[in-house]
């Protein structure tokens, strides 16, 4: 699993049974236990959140976001 | 046995701030006594401080996340990192009182006053992390007039003895904060010891 997220890319993580997207806030933690802080907006994250916050995940549980072509 | 975020705290964290401390050494000799022209060194020192110690109770509440996780039935596991770490405050803001309070406050047990009853020392121990956070504010943006308001009040100087000091305490209230984590987990969710 790749760990090298950028600042600003757009991610897929876990919301319960359902995924929803966010964006990279910030990336920390040792190499072996690294953790995302993935920013969440209500339009992007299809509405699971009703303003503008912030979840921490540990890296294996986000993948970055497959861009529409 | 204690928690990897406090083996990290004592290992990383402490390794970091030795390494300004060496510089400082450097600068100043090893002799005792006051030594002129290191202010703005010795008080990167506290912002430093601040900085470790924010990474290390951030650390921790994401081993105390995990253990709250792996708990979980699996369908809820996901939606429960989510809940407990939303809008963490320790992401964003100094690892105040109240911002401790509020995020460990999420795992099910009120954080600030299991650490007042867990050592004589706890409540003195976060009444000196406020005074470090407030100076570090002070240091971050420059406010010379709150600098030297606080320094007149004699809670903290920007003197390697004082930095040294706050850095023991700091040290001693993070290992309470690791003992009362592990031990109210065991309560709320009826399991061992998890570190």
């Amino acid at each position: 699993m790749a760990h090298d997220f950028e600042l600003g890319a757009t991610v897929v993580i876990p919301w319960g049974i359902d995924e929803v997207r966010g964006t990279v806030a910030e990336v920390y933690g040792p190499e072996n236990d690294r953790r995302v802080v993935v920013a969440l907006t209500p339009e992007l994250s299809s509405y699971v959140v009703d303003e503008q916050t912030t979840v921490s995940l540990p890296a294996d549980a986000v993948r970055l976001a497959v861009v529409a072509a | 046995m204690p928690s990897t975020a406090l083996v990290d705290w004592r290992s990383v964290g402490l390794a970091r701030l030795a390494e300004l401390e060496a510089v400082h050494a450097q600068a100043t000799g090893s002799a005792r006594g006051r030594r002129w022209g290191t202010t703005q060194l010795n008080r990167s020192l506290f912002v430093v401080l601040v900085a470790q110690f924010q990474a290390y109770a951030r650390r921790l509440h994401d081993q105390a996340v995990d253990v709250h996780v792996a708990a979980a039935v699996p369908g809820q596991q996901a939606l429960l990192r989510a809940l407990l770490t939303q809008g963490r405050k320790l992401e964003s803001q100094n690892p105040r009182r109240a911002a401790l309070g509020s995020d460990f406050g999420r795992l099910g047990f009120s954080f600030i006053d299991d650490l007042k009853a867990a050592t004589a020392s706890a409540a003195s121990d976060l009444d000196s992390l406020e005074e470090l956070i407030d100076f570090r504010n002070a240091v971050g943006h420059g406010d010379e007039v709150r600098i030297a308001a606080i320094e007149a009040q004699g809670r903290i100087k920007a003197t390697k003895g004082s930095y040294q000091n706050l850095r023991r305490t700091i040290d001693r209230l993070a290992g309470t904060m690791d003992e009362v984590v592990a031990t109210k987990l065991t309560v709320v969710l009826g399991i061992s010891q998890p570190w």
